[in-house]
């Protein structure tokens, strides 16, 4: 479950899949409304989410959570590559989503702290957007 | 009195069968005794002024431009991460103290946002936010930065080496596996892999690493093997700005540029700095310049000698001087690696059996090689001897010889001296020192003699 806190850096997320509303919305419309791309960018907005979640509990990021986190980036390069579309740098989406004050902290204090090489994660567990009640933090 | 000590023989017979010619096709394509066609692994230290992501960014342009020439990468690469938290930390202070200072619409604020972040990667991309406060904002945040690489620049060498700790566990798994590395640095990613190779490498797998740098904060590069071993644009206004500080502090400058072609007016490049808006550019002379490195840098680690990776084997020989006899050194040997070689596709490409008859002191050590591996399993086997000093002893070996000789009986084909340096985990009453064997693969049934003696 989320702390109010934590809830506040999630964002109103009417879809419960651990992004929020508005930030799927403008990633719609940067890829033209390509579902599939959009999910690919969405997949990657989800972990940078989870990673400022994670960040806002004073966590020190994992092997396993810096795997997940590039394979969430991976999916998009690679679903974008394979459409032949430009992805948009990863910064413009980790903007979309770290958008104020406590986000911005909370996602910096998790990412600055990553170091070693990251895990990687078994083939079920990136590149889907499957419904949730909260994000998988 | 010269002190007699005892000599020990090292039996290694090596029937050469090779591999190439009986190995199961199907382990792959890896040929054991080609000594070509190695797997590569690209590592990758990002500069100061980056994210995780950004950093990776990188490390996916610099795999991609190989993929593109069909090089034939073995893995997607390996970060070698640095974050600067403080750095981090003083940039979002800065930002957010002059985004309080403006009011504006949620798209304004949006695009500040975005700048932000592309900012922190060096993306460099065009200003998203407005003109005006944004290029206040980015001077501000530019002068934050300059001082901090000053400072990371100037310091010093042990701090350097134990930050560095991660990427030589890195490098040398890589090593380990078999694989050649190239090793791509950009700014002060370049202290990170300089403290960090110095570290991993050694005479016995710096055939397979290979070092290129762009933007080097570094005074000095690890040296490679051979060639330009970075690209430092003369039109980099960030490395400028640094070497004039670095400069007027007194600390040793950054590597001289080397690319003195002018920079082009591109579309949002501000500083000639970034790593993949730049150096990685096929736009700019500095960035056809490194690409053309880096691409020279792939092929002479793809076609260094290959050797299998699990080459760490080392004899540890616990010497402890005979106080009574006081001319010989009882010896104990273990073997604390494990004894069978081999490649990344799990072929065993050599094997040891070692047996010590305590009666005569005598340390046999059979070594099969299958192939033409015979360079790199000498080079493992390194003779380390541990000596207890105790007090009123002879003191170590000064010298240690060692000589091979083909198992037919006929007489040794050479001597040969072994250099002799202490051990980096040698301290306090222990004295470790190591010796390097080099031979060659066309020797059949070799047998290594080594003997120690002792100053008078």
């Amino acid at each position: 479950m989320l702390t109010g806190a934590e809830k506040q850096i999630l964002g109103p997320d009417v879809e419960h899949d651990g992004v929020r509303d508005d930030v799927q919305d403008r990633l719609a419309v940067l890829h033209g409304n390509d579902a599939a791309l959009t999910d690919a960018a969405t997949i990657f907005a989800r972990a940078v989410t989870r990673s400022a979640i994670l960040g806002a509990r004073g966590a020190r990021p994992t092997a396993a959570q810096l795997g997940h986190l590039k394979a969430e980036l991976d999916c998009y390069w690679a679903m974008a590559k394979g459409k032949g579309f430009e992805p948009l740098p990863a910064s413009r989406i980790e903007a979309l989503v770290v958008n104020d004050s406590e986000r911005l902290k909370a996602y910096l204090d998790f990412v600055s702290n990553a170091s070693g090489v990251p895990t990687e994660p078994s083939a079920d567990a990136p590149c889907t957007l499957a419904q949730a009640t909260s994000p998988a933090v | 009195m010269k002190k007699s000590l005892h000599t020990f023989a090292l039996l290694a017979a090596l029937p050469l069968a090779s591999l190439a010619e009986s190995a199961d096709p199907s382990h792959g394509t890896f040929q054991v005794c080609a000594n070509t066609d190695a797997p590569v692994s690209l590592a990758f230290a990002n500069g100061l002024l980056s994210t995780w992501v950004s950093a990776n960014e990188a490390l996916d342009a610099t795999v991609s431009k190989l993929e593109q020439e069909k090089k034939g990468l073995a893995d997607r690469g390996t970060l070698l991460f640095h974050a600067d938290k403080g750095l981090l930390d003083e940039l979002r202070a800065v930002f957010e103290q002059r985004l309080a200072e403006v009011e504006l619409s949620a798209d304004d604020k949006q695009a500040a946002y975005a700048s932000f972040f592309a900012f922190l990667a060096a993306s460099e991309n065009e200003p998203l936010a407005g003109a005006d406060w944004w290029a206040q904002t980015r001077q501000a945040m530019g002068a934050v930065v300059l001082a901090r690489m000053t400072a990371f620049a100037a310091r010093d060498a042990a701090e350097l080496r134990s930050d560095a700790a991660n990427d030589v566990a890195a490098i040398e798994g890589l090593l380990d596996a078999g694989k050649g590395v190239l090793v791509v640095a950009h700014g002060h990613g370049n202290l990170y892999a300089n403290a960090a190779l110095k570290q991993a490498v050694n005479p016995g797998n710096e055939a397979r690493v290979r070092y290129l740098g762009a933007a080097t904060a570094a005074a000095t590069h690890w040296p490679g093997t051979g060639g330009l071993t970075y690209a430092s644009s003369a039109g980099d206004d960030v490395l400028n700005a640094l070497r004039i500080a670095l400069i007027l502090a007194s600390h040793p400058e950054p590597l001289p540029a080397n690319q003195l072609a002018p920079h082009p007016v591109l579309a949002g490049s501000f500083t000639g700095h970034g790593y993949v808006a730049n150096y990685l550019s096929q736009a700019t002379p500095a960035g056809a310049s490194f690409r053309g490195m880096l691409s020279n840098a792939f092929t002479s680690v793809k076609s260094a000698p290959a050797s299998p990776g699990a080459l760490a084997f080392r004899l540890t020989q616990t010497a402890q001087l005979d106080a009574m006899a006081a001319t010989s050194y009882n010896v104990a040997w273990t073997v604390q690696e494990p004894q069978e070689f081999r490649t990344p596709d799990e072929t065993v490409v050599a094997s040891v059996v070692e047996t010590f008859d305590p009666g005569t002191s005598k340390l046999t050590v059979v070594a099969q090689s299958n192939c033409g591996y015979m360079p790199a399993l000498a080079s493992g086997l390194r003779p380390l001897l541990m000596q207890t000093p105790v007090e009123g002893l002879p003191p170590a070996p000064s010298s240690i010889m060692v000589t091979l000789q083909p198992g037919n009986a006929e007489p040794a084909v050479s001597w040969v001296p072994v250099d002799l340096w202490p051990h980096p985990g040698s301290s306090g009453r222990w004295a470790m020192y190591t010796g390097m064997i080099g031979t060659t693969p066309s020797h059949e049934g070799i047998t290594l003699f080594w003997s120690a003696s002792g100053p008078t």
